[in-house]
């Protein structure tokens, strides 16, 4: 099977800092695939160098045998891969249905600034689409900025799938959420994987071991071990850099 | 249709206003009415790159100067006849704004505010040294073309009724713009970029050109508004080319509130009506415009028309 995510030798350095070092890892369809590692082993890091908001020291990244290694944000966005931020990041001025509507608009490329925003069907249909999917009708006029933030996380999901990508990123996409929340959030999440790749990071243990079928352990800012939620749960080397560390953190 | 009343009640008032204003008063008025109107559209640029893509400029005097000297060196210099230099005006602000705009849109913030200062204070120095084109503080005079001269029949600006409606049509026209552009696609990206620009460029959206494109749709803005008021006064000094004119556009949009389609020409009226009704009997008046200014950054931060909309739909008790 051919991966739709290549990396190949990435580096990435903040000052001394090795963030990512020397990183390589190829991620496959048809699978949910977590990326985990102690505070600092550089997840965040790498999905700021996969969407283009860091250019690395060295070292290549492909998607679908595309290279992304040097292509701005926005065309990395457009090529059909979304992100969700750690820090839940909307339109807040917009409401539910505006940021939707932009969202699309935006992957469409829409810019005629004499073409009224009601003259888009297709996008209107859509929108009201994903509102029903996501059971945010309640909110559709409600600017984001006055959501809860469950329901803004919900949003955010919606704002990632309205293009349907073909990958999307999930930066811990359950952290601050009530036990309710993060369960409503962990089932979305996982009804996706049929239409689309995902990766997600994620802190919590329990959500990742349940939701991943794929499990790539970063340390340090380089891969220690990949593989079933099984393998990684039994690998003494992951334990004692990812568990232990975590024990004294904590 | 009664969403459109206000605005359409208001134009009707403004088309008359040279027929009533001398029923009421002194016909002076007029030509402060003129000179409001110039100056919101000087305002609405601001609002447009501040208001609707999140851009603070402290700049746009720059490019209502390039408009001034576009028209006055039209005429003046290059002997052209009314249309082809009230088109020059605006056109070279429009250059202008692009080739600065190259630079000061990399930059956002504090950062993006001191750049337009720097670039409108380089050019400042410049018309102020280049005395023997610009003609430097004292400006350059010219006598008014004609707006047209068909077989005998002519009409020009020096007609302070002509001139108005002139003025009116052109700045309604550029406010009515703004209104079109802003309901479409290209205006939602822009609130996007004001709002969030990082989720702007996530969604696919390219924050630096939609920027750039911003800074020079108000630099044409800022230009139309240069060659109305060069047009206004027959002539064109550097003094407009100071960044204490961009300033007091900057109060004028805040006041009003930012944001919003008539709030920069309510805060433009009601600082020039201040000017002009206490400049007369107190040389301080300064004082008041600033109290005022900062009353409202204090008590309304969404301006006049933010008041009002808030007072409009709050819930009755």
């Amino acid at each position: 099977m051919k991966p739709f995510l290549r990396i190949e030798h990435l580096s990435k350095s903040f000052g001394g800092v090795k963030a990512v070092n020397d990183l390589s890892l190829s991620l496959f369809p048809n699978r949910i695939n977590a990326i985990i590692g102690p505070n600092g082993a550089g997840k965040t890091t790498l999905f700021n160098l996969i969407t283009g908001f860091i250019k690395p020291d060295s070292g290549k990244i492909f998607f679908d045998d595309v290279e992304l290694t040097h292509l701005p944000i926005h065309a990395i966005s457009l090529m059909g891969i979304k992100r969700t931020l750690q820090i839940k990041s909307v339109f807040n001025s917009m409401t539910v249905y505006e940021n939707l509507w932009i969202t699309l608009s935006a992957q469409q490329g829409n810019l005629n600034p004499f073409k009224p925003i009601a003259r888009y069907p297709d996008i209107q249909n859509r929108v009201e689409e994903v509102i029903e999917q996501l059971d945010l009708g309640r909110f559709q006029n409600t600017p984001a900025g006055a959501l809860s933030y469950g329901d803004v996380a919900l949003l955010e999901i919606g704002m990632a799938i309205i293009t349907k990508p073909k990958m999307i990123l999930f930066d811990e996409p359950v952290c601050g959420m009530s036990p309710a929340e993060t369960e409503k959030v962990v089932s979305k999440i996982t009804a996706l994987a049929a239409q689309t790749h995902i990766v997600i990071i994620e802190h919590d243990m329990d959500v990742v071991f349940k939701m991943a079928d794929e499990i790539a352990v970063l340390a340090f800012g380089t891969k220690l071990a990949s593989g079933t939620p099984q393998e990684i749960g039994s690998n003494q080397q992951v334990k004692e850099v990812y568990f232990g560390t975590d024990e004294v953190d904590t | 249709m009664s969403a459109r009343m206000p605005y359409l009640g208001l134009l009707l008032v403004l088309v008359l206003a040279p027929w009533i204003i001398p029923i009421i008063g002194d016909s002076f008025w007029l030509s402060v009415l003129t000179e409001i109107i110039i100056w919101s559209c000087f305002a609405a640029s601001i609002n447009f790159l501040f208001g609707y893509v999140g851009l603070l400029s402290f700049g746009q005097a720059l490019f209502f100067g390039f408009g001034m000297y576009g028209v006055a060196l039209g005429i003046s210099a290059f002997q052209l006849s009314f249309w082809p230099a009230f088109f020059l005006g605006p056109f070279s602000a429009t250059v202008m704004a692009l080739i600065t705009g190259i630079f000061a849109v990399r930059l956002t913030w504090h950062y993006f505010a001191i750049i337009t200062v720097v670039f409108s204070l380089i050019f400042y120095f410049l018309a102020l040294t280049l005395k023997s084109v610009t003609g430097g503080d004292d400006g350059i005079n010219f006598s008014m073309p004609d707006l047209f001269n068909l077989l005998g029949y002519k009409l020009s600006l020096t007609n302070t009724t002509t001139q108005y409606l002139f003025t009116l049509s052109v700045v309604v026209l550029c406010f009515w713009l703004i209104k079109v552009v802003m309901a479409s696609a290209y205006g939602r990206s822009l609130i996007a970029i004001r709002d969030n620009d990082v989720r702007a460029s996530l969604i696919g959206i390219n924050v630096y050109r939609l920027r750039l494109s911003a800074f020079v749709i108000a630099g044409f803005l800022a230009g139309v508004s240069g060659s109305l008021f060069a047009l206004f006064g027959r002539y064109a000094s550097a003094s407009y080319m100071f960044y204490h004119v961009s300033g007091e556009g900057v109060v004028w949009a805040i006041v009003g509130g930012v944001g919003t389609l008539l709030g920069p020409a309510i805060g433009t009226g009601i600082f020039i009506l201040i000017r002009e009704i206490v400049s007369t009997h107190w040389q301080h008046h300064a004082l008041i415009v600033g109290a005022f200014a900062i009353c409202i950054v204090i008590f309304a931060p969404e301006g006049i028309v933010g008041l009002w909309k808030k007072l409009r739909h709050r819930p009755r008790s």
